[in-house]
């Protein structure tokens, strides 16, 4: 019999696929539910049409991801449970049969499982479709070679996972850090940094390129659109599929190396290779003391001065806590504190060399300001709205937006951190400034603060504040803000609005485009703006009609913008504009 | 023939075998003893191809054990902790080891099912700890190995049932020139069965020797001094030595013919010469290491 010298046993392979009958029977019969529920609810209207099921095909493989991430780890953790305890290991190891034929006929064992009900929905929908006669091959062609890539790569990843690990228990948990260390990474070294240096935020969710990769699940949803040019399925998201099924068959291939090198007494072990332990154990340390030292800090000592030291204190107990843990794990015994203690040294001191570096920000992060040159583009959002600035068009607008930058990265200013004003006894108010660059790298710099501004602080040479009252008053940023020189942008709507906002007319095409060019003289002559802008809590706005214009670009949805307007008494050219329609007194009570 | 040449084996900072050393003729029964610990199952474990030894060579019948897959489909192993599928039933246990093993003979599979009464329906799950053990032994027997290891092979089978399975095996060894080698605590069991007996302790075979070797090596002689001597003569080279009334009872690592002729010089007024049982020459061979045996009662 071929098979028992081969690497492909074919009784092994059925045995172990029948053993696990419940669990796929039980997941194909929900996973029939979906061409049964489409057809029988059409059956009698039989309206289905192609684009009909298109759509469905496309709705299931954005979810695909969702649904392949788990089910993937149960299949791995099924057929690869052998490998948990001595008893199953030794019986499967002293079969013969070479490690690869056991490794090949279990994997294989375990993408069929995976793959069964996904067969079992499809053969639904391509019954249903024959039914109706709707089907189109290309739509299920595409559909079918994205499951299988998608299912090949989650189950190859699981199933390094598991060959990693003897631990049934740990290769759920394993694989889901694994599948997202990046994003989770990201996260908290954002929040971390965040909560450390000013300017530094935590709310953006930044597009991390190749990096974001690493994190597939969240690429694959990011990715998921799979219409092609020609209108049916199919597209450049393709490719990142077969891309992925790559990387999924190096990561089989490194599980294959990794179960023949393996050693039968490692069943049981958290981590089955000896030069894996270190890395598990420098790995949930530094995950404890960066996620658990962020919790820490955020629940108890965020309130405590010495940031550096209370940083270093709340990640010293949070990663001697995953260090000791981590440790407990690999030698299976909870007596790990006395011989641990050079361990716990190192961790101490690395969490406190780790909370000084970037408290103090040494590499400086909160201090990086970008050169005029390698802008693309800039966005500044502030109390009145968003300006949006492009290299080239705007180079002077942006230049006083990096002055402003410059002065809050060097710290001229007050309200670092937008919530602590105590002792300042001034009339004035807190401004929030938001930065948001595109270089011409690709990379993106966001930065978010708060300034406080005040007749005092406007005062100070070279403040924020000042450059700040600079910059909102200024002709170039009004022009920015109101899209005056952006050919691209195209007046679409446009109201007035009472002060208290209780009464608005809206515009016709003609009345929005005389307000436009009156805005737009009256800009031009310097006469927009308020010297006490940010006085608004002093109700400095009450008497001004509100002014309300919004465009959209040549890319229609993607490029919407809007502003708003105070008319004060100043703009001259916009209150003659406004008398002339018969709105300023209708609109000024 | 099986042999072990300087296996050495470590679980980390534990060294399990420390250039352990055997070798097994073929077709003999050779019984493997040893205390808890000692690595009597991790050296099966190496036979069977499931461990790899750090250092040493382990082979059987000239070849290397390790991911040797025509080799290990004429083993067949009997482990402490026999494992089946959980919900398998011993049919389905006969058709996992039928695909399996090139030379399982179904016709004796059939044969044996009038020794091993148990239904093959029966999940073996449901079946006791004894029923589980003779369905390991029904169906490796079925798969008629030429090299058979057990491991502690008739823990939990009752008399009977023990008998018939050494008569099952011994039948194999004399017909098919089965080779046994059977690591276990029961030393009474190995006595009847075993032609070749080896002493592993922590980790290392101290001997191995043929049964009627071993019991020629060792001697124990109950001994009456005149005058009523309470005191043995110090230059004696006794490994054990008790006393009853006047009755010496001494065991002593030589031949009995030696021993006697050297007892004679005390002009002993009694000096028999008593047979030792394997458990007796177990124990005081691994009390001559230290193992802590000592003042037990024979």
């Amino acid at each position: 019999m071929a098979s028992r010298t081969s690497y492909f046993n074919g009784p092994l392979y059925r045995k172990t696929v029948l053993r696990f009958w419940p669990l796929w029977g039980l997941a194909s019969f929900f996973a029939l539910l979906v061409p049964l529920s489409l057809f029988l609810g059409n059956v009698f209207a039989s309206d289905l049409s192609v684009r009909d099921l298109r759509s469905l095909y496309s709705s299931a493989l954005s979810m695909l991801p969702t649904l392949l991430l788990p089910w993937a780890v149960i299949c791995a953790v099924m057929v690869w449970n052998y490998l948990d305890t001595p008893r199953t290991v030794n019986a499967m190891h002293a079969l013969p049969l070479r490690r690869e034929a056991l490794f090949l006929t279990h994997f294989l064992a375990g993408l069929t499982m995976l793959l069964l009900p996904f067969a079992v929905s499809g053969a639904g929908l391509v019954l249903g479709s024959l039914f109706n006669r709707c089907l189109d091959l290309n739509d299920v062609a595409v559909t079918v070679v994205i499951v299988l890539l998608q299912g090949f790569f989650y189950f190859s990843s699981a199933t390094l996972v598991a060959h990693i690990t003897g631990l049934m228990a740990a290769i759920p948990i394993l694989y889901f850090i694994l599948h997202f260390l990046e994003a989770v990474l990201e996260f908290v070294l954002q929040n971390l940094l965040a909560l450390l240096l000013p300017g530094l935020t935590n709310s953006f969710y930044r597009d991390t390129g190749l990096l974001r990769a690493l994190s597939p699940t969240v690429y694959f949803l990011s990715n998921s659109d799979y219409s092609s040019a020609e209108g049916g399925l199919g597209g450049v998201n393709v490719t990142i599929n077969a891309l992925y099924a790559l990387l999924g068959l190096a990561l089989l291939i490194a599980a294959l190396l990794l179960y023949r090198r393996r050693k039968s007494e490692s069943a049981g072990d958290v981590v089955a290779f000896s030069w894996m332990r270190p890395v598990f154990l420098v790995g949930v340390t530094a995950c404890a003391a960066l996620c658990g030292g962020l919790l820490l800090y955020s629940l108890l000592f965020q309130n405590l001065p010495l940031k550096p030291i209370a940083v270093g204190v709340a990640m010293t107990i949070a990663g001697l806590i995953g260090y000791y843990i981590a440790r407990m794990l690999l030698t299976k015994s909870v007596r790990v504190f006395r011989t641990g203690w050079p361990g716990a040294l190192v961790t101490a001191a690395l969490c406190f060399v780790f909370a000084f570096t970037f408290a103090l920000d040494l590499p400086g992060f909160s201090r990086y300001v970008p050169r005029v040159d390698q802008i693309e583009f800039l966005t500044l959002d502030t109390w009145n709205g968003s300006y949006d600035m492009k290299a080239g068009s705007d180079d002077a607008a942006i230049a006083e937006v990096l002055a402003l930058h410059e002065a809050l990265a060097a710290g001229r200013y007050i309200d670092g951190s937008g919530m602590d004003l105590t002792g300042i006894d001034e009339t004035g108010q807190s401004v929030y400034v938001g930065l948001n660059y595109s270089l011409s790298s690709g990379r993106e710099v966001v930065r978010r603060y708060h300034v406080f501004v005040s007749p005092e602080q406007i005062a100070v040479d070279g403040s924020a504040a000042q450059l700040l009252d600079q910059l909102i008053r200024s002709r170039e940023m009004e022009a920015v803000r109101m899209k005056l020189n952006d050919p691209d942008f195209r007046l679409e709507w446009g109201d007035i609005q009472s002060p208290d906002y209780n009464y608005s007319v809206d515009l016709s095409t003609r009345e929005r485009s005389a307000l436009y060019a009156a805005l737009r003289e009256d800009v031009s002559a310097g006469r927009c703006g308020n010297p006490t802008w940010y006085l608004w809590d002093e109700g400095v706005y009450n008497r001004e009609i509100v002014a309300c214009l919004s465009f959209s670009g040549s890319d229609g949805e993607n490029s919407y913008a809007g502003f708003d307007v105070n008319v004060t008494e100043r703009m001259t050219a916009t209150v003659a504009c406004l008398k002339t329609l018969g709105y300023y007194e209708k609109v000024l009570p | 023939m099986i042999e072990v040449r300087d296996l050495t084996k470590r679980f980390g900072d534990f060294t399990a075998l420390d250039s352990a050393s055997l070798t097994v003729p073929g077709g003999s029964v050779y019984g493997l003893v040893g205390p808890n610990g000692a690595g009597k199952s991790t050296l099966l474990r190496h036979l069977s191809g499931v461990y790899r030894q750090d250092a040493g060579t382990v082979r059987i019948g000239g070849e290397d054990v390790w991911e040797n897959t025509a080799l290990k489909a004429r083993l067949g192993v009997v482990p402490d902790d026999w494992f089946y599928y959980p919900q398998a039933s011993v049919h389905d246990m006969m058709l996992h080891y039928r695909s399996l093993y090139p030379a399982f003979n179904t016709e004796r599979y059939e044969k044996l099912k009038e020794v091993f009464t148990i239904g093959e329906k029966q999940p073996v799950r449901r079946l006791s700890k004894g029923m589980q053990k003779q369905v390991a032994f029904w169906l490796t027997l079925s798969c008629m190995p030429e090299v058979l290891l057990l491991d502690e092979p008739v823990d939990g089978l009752d008399p009977v049932m023990r008998r018939q399975v050494w008569s099952l095996m011994l039948g194999d060894v004399e017909q098919r020139g089965m080779t046994v080698l059977v690591s276990s605590h029961n030393l009474r069991e190995l006595e009847d069965v075993c032609d070749h007996v080896g002493i592993l302790e922590r980790g290392r075979v101290l001997l191995e020797r043929s049964l009627a070797e071993l019991q020629d090596n060792m001697v124990k002689l109950q001994v009456v001094f005149p005058d009523g001597a309470d005191q043995l003569p110090p230059e004696l080279p006794v490994l054990h030595a008790s006393k009853l009334g006047r009755v010496h009872t001494l065991i002593m690592r030589m031949g009995a013919d030696e021993a006697q002729r050297r007892l004679a010089e005390y002009q002993p007024l009694l000096c028999d010469a008593l047979p030792l049982t394997l458990e007796e020459i177990f124990i005081y061979e691994l009390e001559g290491e230290d193992y802590g045996v000592k003042n037990i009662v024979l």
